[in-house]
């Protein structure tokens, strides 16, 4: 990696809620380099959300909190700075898509508005200049029509408003661009044709994505990193060759064999058995361990670290250290 | 032949002004046919607003169909009135995709699956009671969960419940209706699998109807894939995915993301959107978006036909 655009080091983020506390972050570090596409997968709850959330300060204060850690933006650490300053960078240097386009569009104002909003914030230009850009940044995302500026959300399809919000959040041509599962409310022909865009923004501008995901599929094709996440903790690290060709963790080699996959034939699915666990009742020990079929006594007591199984390739799970030496007497 | 769909029409009216006058229609499904055999089953596949739910609800009459034929086991259930059709559902019924929108969430699970009994008149007190133990058991819930209500469960969990509902009546056919598309992919394989055992065990037949193309070829020994209202291609699992006839069909199995970095396939990606139900285009509904489009798709409407062994595509090409 040549250079680090982001840099989350050991994050710790806590809900504190009437229930006791909930750590919905736990230890959380990742990197994004520049002109990288990194993915961050896990199911539901899993903690992918809030920590992207985290990094743009999104994260209402209270019940939540950054208790510990850092999140480093081209040097500069977001958890520390005040809100003014974060302001300033959140949407100009950093920008985020969401899922939803419908709720994450202002229904009140036109698209030529929200648009104009954005440049008109950040830098001293006139009202047409800024309308001349957003026409300019909607025809990168594939929408040439003349009237469009014009238009309510309302008014567009769901694959359009997810181009809109791109165009917006790539207005001021953003270092990094975070984009929480930005097409998982589309059908899979649109969702096709956003990926496509998304690609060809990153390779254009160089623009770095943290694409933050639960599905497989899609992360194997945009992402060249990925970080994937389970109940709060990284679980497993590593490029998106390795990823896929060699799965260390138990828990990312249960989620591949879960989906079914289209060039499979019918057989029976493997499952994952149990469920995830109860934020308010985290396993004490590795919290998959309740799960996992590798499971040893040592893994329900003590929790393991995030270690490298390999050069570039990190994995929680105290089976690694067995597998190596299996791995060192049958070479 | 357990169930037989024959041009199958469902239109919604669009009504607007003060008075709510009728302004428009939308064709929802629109000549939609096929058949389903005892103990397989049937995959329907589509995009958003394809109709492909529209379908599945038509043919328990929970929307009433606007025109065409329903047989099931040779019987017409339009022909039915509302009461004979309330008592055909024992033997048809419906998974629904929101597992926390379907179940009530004042009653407890007990409840919940005893109704269907009662109101088919099955059994006596003691025996519902002993039959919802025994549905619990199938599903993989346990018999304390009886008495819990809806909230107190996981997303996978209150699906086995639906699940469970489905089954109470022991039904010949379940309208699976998205089943698993609001499960995480870890518990959408537990339920898959669920479902194929109970497949097996009761010789059920399922209408499978999802947006998945993935968990569709999963659980599917045919599949129909729709596209506005229109059903546009039917073949078996593998014919179907290996050999599509139809250029949607084609555009969409090429959509798919696929989770291995080293599977290198042309994708096609089509432009623009989906057209208006209100408004679909003349001729082909697809003709706007297909690659291979003609001067005779924008005029006619091919005919939905078996173009050999039961591979049926509506295409001019």
């Amino acid at each position: 990696m040549t250079q680090t655009v982001l840099e989350i080091a050991e994050l710790q983020l806590h809900f504190f809620t009437d229930r006791g506390v909930v750590k919905a972050v736990d230890g959380v570090s990742l990197e994004v380099g520049r002109g990288e596409v990194v993915g961050l997968v896990g199911e539901s709850g899993c903690g992918k959300s809030v920590t992207s959330l985290a990094i743009m300060g999104l994260i209402p204060q209270p019940p939540g909190e950054v208790v510990a850690g850092s999140i480093q933006f081209e040097g500069v650490d977001l958890t520390k700075i005040s809100q003014k300053e974060l302001r300033k960078i959140r949407g100009d240097q950093v920008a985020m898509i969401f899922q939803e386009p419908m709720t994450s569009l202002n229904p009140l104002f036109t698209v030529g508005n929200q648009l104009m909003e954005v440049v008109r914030i950040h830098r001293k230009v006139s009202k047409s200049e800024a309308r001349k850009q957003a026409l300019k940044m909607l025809q990168q995302v594939g929408i040439s029509r003349e009237g469009i500026l014009d238009d309510y959300p309302h008014q567009l399809s769901g694959g359009m408003r997810q181009r809109v919000m791109i165009a917006m959040a790539m207005m001021l041509n953003p270092k990094l661009l975070i984009a929480d599962e930005p097409t998982t409310a589309l059908d899979v022909t649109i969702q096709a044709q956003i990926l496509d865009l998304m690609k060809n923004l990153n390779k254009e501008f160089g623009t770095s994505i943290l694409f933050i995901t639960h599905d497989l599929g899609v992360v194997a094709e945009m992402c060249d990193r990925i970080v994937v996440m389970y109940a709060g903790q990284v679980v497993e690290q590593t490029d998106r060759f390795r990823l896929f060709r060699n799965p260390k963790h138990p828990y990312t080699q249960g989620l591949m064999n879960s989906i079914p996959k289209i060039e499979d034939k019918r057989e029976r699915l493997y499952s994952i058995p149990g469920q995830v666990p109860n934020p308010h009742q985290m396993p004490k020990g590795c919290r998959f361990a309740p799960r996992c079929e590798y499971v040893m006594d040592i893994c329900r007591v003590n929790s393991p670290d995030l270690l490298a199984v390999e050069e570039g390739h990190l994995s929680r799970c105290f089976l690694h250290q067995e597998v190596k030496e299996v791995a060192a007497t049958s070479t | 032949m357990l169930l037989q769909v024959h041009n199958l029409r469902k239109t919604f009216p669009i009504r607007g002004g003060l008075l709510g006058k009728k302004t428009g229609e939308i064709t929802a499904v629109d000549d939609v046919s096929f058949y389903v055999k005892k103990g397989e089953t049937l995959g329907l596949v589509g995009e958003s607003g394809c109709g492909k739910s529209t379908t599945g609800r038509a043919i328990l009459r929970l929307h009433e169909p606007t025109s065409g034929q329903i047989e099931f086991e040779g019987k017409s259930l339009l022909a039915l009135s509302e009461e004979e059709m309330r008592k055909a559902r024992r033997d048809l019924q419906m998974v629904f995709q929101d597992p926390f929108a379907s179940l009530n969430p004042r009653q407890k699970v007990m409840d919940i699956l005893e109704e269907p009994l009662i109101v088919h008149g099955m059994g006596n007190g003691k025996e519902r009671k002993e039959q919802v133990q025994e549905l619990l058991h199938l599903v993989g819930l346990n018999q304390s969960h009886a008495m819990r209500y809806p909230h107190q469960f996981s997303g996978g969990q209150r699906q086995r419940i639906g699940i469970a509902r489905a089954l109470s009546t022991k039904p010949k056919l379940i309208v699976a209706d998205e089943p698993v598309s609001a499960l995480d992919v870890s518990i959408q394989s537990q339920v898959l699998n669920l479902m194929a055992d109970l497949q097996e065990k009761f010789e059920l037949t399922y209408l499978f109807i999802a947006h998945d193309l993935s968990v569709v070829k999963h659980i599917s020994d045919r599949v129909g894939v729709m596209y506005l209202g229109r059903l546009v291609e039917l073949a078996d699992r593998d014919e179907l995915y290996e050999r599509p006839l139809h250029p949607y069909t084609q555009a969409l199995l090429s959509a798919v993301p696929v989770p291995d970095p080293d599977f290198q396939k042309q994708r096609i990606i089509l432009s623009g959107d989906v057209p208006s139900p209100a408004n679909p285009p003349k001729g082909c509904a697809f003709h706007p978006r297909c690659p291979h489009v003609m001067d005779i798709c924008k005029e006619v409407r091919p005919e939905f036909a078996d173009q050999g062994g039961g591979h049926f595509s509506a295409c001019h090409l």
